[in-house]
């Protein structure tokens, strides 16, 4: 009984302890836990998978650094099909860090060949939060008259024909908060458009799927690891899943025994009472 | 007059950005842009405004010997740091861009990961079947935590299908019921303050 009791007092440093092993580990020597894809994240590669080469897509940083490491595997991933396949990339970003993230995710496939302007350009920041969002989304030249890099941006050839969402064939917006920005300032546009939020913002984000405002999402690194699959190109974020499941079966055991002791004392604790009485 | 003319303002613009959304009449639409870039001017000026603010407040604490005045000095140190490497030596230049990678991302990742301890060791301390609620907002995130996981399906093949089922049945209606109502509620705000009945916003009161 007393075991049992205990099992509700386990110091805090120990469940950091073997948290930080359980998800060690896997990264050093992956288990290959299977990982199904889900729904949305076919409808997301679905829409995507239409597009052909030469076509132009939207990507939007809405996220900052501290929720880049839940919502940046899928930007990586989307990029790496995307470009793969000589989709051309337009980034902008609602968010004063998202030019520079933009920036280090372009950069190898600028070393890898793809020419600035012509394969992919980053418009940088726009302050203003839904206004500028609705600005840029209607004319992005206007709203942008430079770029992240300081070119003059109706001298870009990747935007030659270009004025704002409806001229592109996709729109993707890689958030770390709620969807309902984009869906409000950009779903009446004619664009498909992607919603690839971090994972506490799905269950906000996951209506809008339903009702066909997004047509398709992706949620945090499980997503992103879906999305390598699916593309078979995996990468970080499918090792990465090992120690997200480790880590959430370790953090349900810890649960169930915080919750056998309280239990167990409030059986004791009823049992003396009743002696008690 | 001091009264009047910004409410006619917010009236008039509300009233304009209204009609530019819901109608297709000519020449709204560039009138409507021309708005929005006003907007963002404003937005822009308003960031600028925010970081003197902050720059004053934080002198202040330092002259005054602030308690938090080593912090102040830290915060104002690496503020104007990051804003002379962008200013004068470019977004793009080594110094710029070294900050960003070597301090920014690292300490924002860090912050990110030092939540998923707290978490799991509030789990665990508070995470307690105390009620029928409790029990089923808890029966329900261990379902999800781990339906949602890669593990799940190895557990038992059903997890995922009921985690699925909890996100896109009950989850999708109480959102949907909260998303409606908070969208009604806005409309309501907004019809308040485009007719002038709510002048909050111009730090007035109500009617």
């Amino acid at each position: 009984m007393d075991v049992l009791m205990k099992l509700g007092d386990i110091d805090k440093r120990v469940l950091y302890v073997l948290l930080v092993l359980v998800l060690l580990i896997p990264m050093v020597r992956p288990i290959g836990i299977r990982i199904s894809i889900s729904h949305w994240t076919t409808k997301a590669y679905e829409q995507l998978s239409r597009l052909e080469p030469g076509d132009t897509v939207i990507c939007d940083f809405g996220y900052n650094v501290d929720g880049a490491p839940d919502v940046e595997p899928i930007a990586k991933a989307i990029f790496r099909d995307l470009f793969d396949r000589n989709i051309k990339i337009i980034t902008v970003s609602l968010n004063a860090q998202g030019p520079m993230i933009a920036e280090k995710l372009l950069l190898p496939y600028e070393e890898s060949g793809k020419v600035y302007g012509t394969d992919f350009c980053n418009l940088g920041f726009m302050a203003g939060g839904e206004t500028a969002l609705a600005a840029y989304a209607r004319d992005l030249k206007r709203t942008f008259p430079r770029d992240w890099r300081g070119n003059t941006t109706s001298t870009l050839p990747i935007l030659q024909g270009i004025t704002g969402a409806p001229d592109t064939k996709a729109w993707i917006f890689f958030t770390d908060s709620s969807a309902e920005a984009w869906v409000r300032q950009v779903g009446d546009l004619d664009v498909p458009m992607i919603g690839a939020v971090i994972t506490v913002a799905a269950p906000q984000a996951e209506p809008f799927v339903h009702s066909g405002q997004l047509s398709g999402l992706l949620t945090g690194l499980r997503s992103a690891a879906e999305y390598e699959i699916v593309t078979n190109r995996p990468g970080g974020a499918v090792a990465a899943m090992d120690a997200q499941s480790l880590g959430h079966i370790l953090i349900t055991i810890f649960i169930v025994f915080g919750n056998i002791s309280y239990f167990v004392k409030r059986s004791k604790e009823l049992a003396g009472r009743e002696g008690v009485q | 007059m001091k009264r009047e003319v910004p409410i006619i303002v917010t009236t008039v613009a509300g009233i304009f950005m209204i009609l530019e959304y819901f109608h297709n009449i000519p020449g709204l639409a560039n009138g409507a842009k021309e708005l929005q870039n006003w907007a963002i001017l404003v937005a822009a000026f308003a960031l600028a405004l925010a970081a003197i603010n902050l720059a004053a407040r934080h002198l202040r604490n330092i002259t005054a010997r602030h308690q938090n005045a080593v912090h102040s000095g830290l915060l104002l140190a690496s503020m104007f740091a990051t804003v002379i490497a962008g200013i004068f030596f470019g977004t793009d230049a080594r110094a710029f861009v070294f900050i960003f990678d070597n301090i920014i991302t690292p300490c924002g990742s860090a912050f990110y990961a030092m939540a998923c301890f707290h978490l799991a060791s509030a789990a665990y301390r508070a995470f307690r079947a105390q009620s029928g609620q409790a029990a089923a907002l808890l029966i329900t995130g261990i379902i999800v935590m781990l339906g949602r996981a890669p593990i799940g399906d190895l557990i038992h093949p059903y997890l995922p299908k009921m985690a699925t089922w909890l996100m896109q049945v009950p989850n999708l209606a109480g959102m949907r019921a909260i998303m409606i109502s908070s969208a009604i509620g806005m409309i309501g705000v907004s019809l308040r303050i485009i007719t002038g009945i709510d002048r909050t916003h111009l730090g007035m009161g109500q009617e």
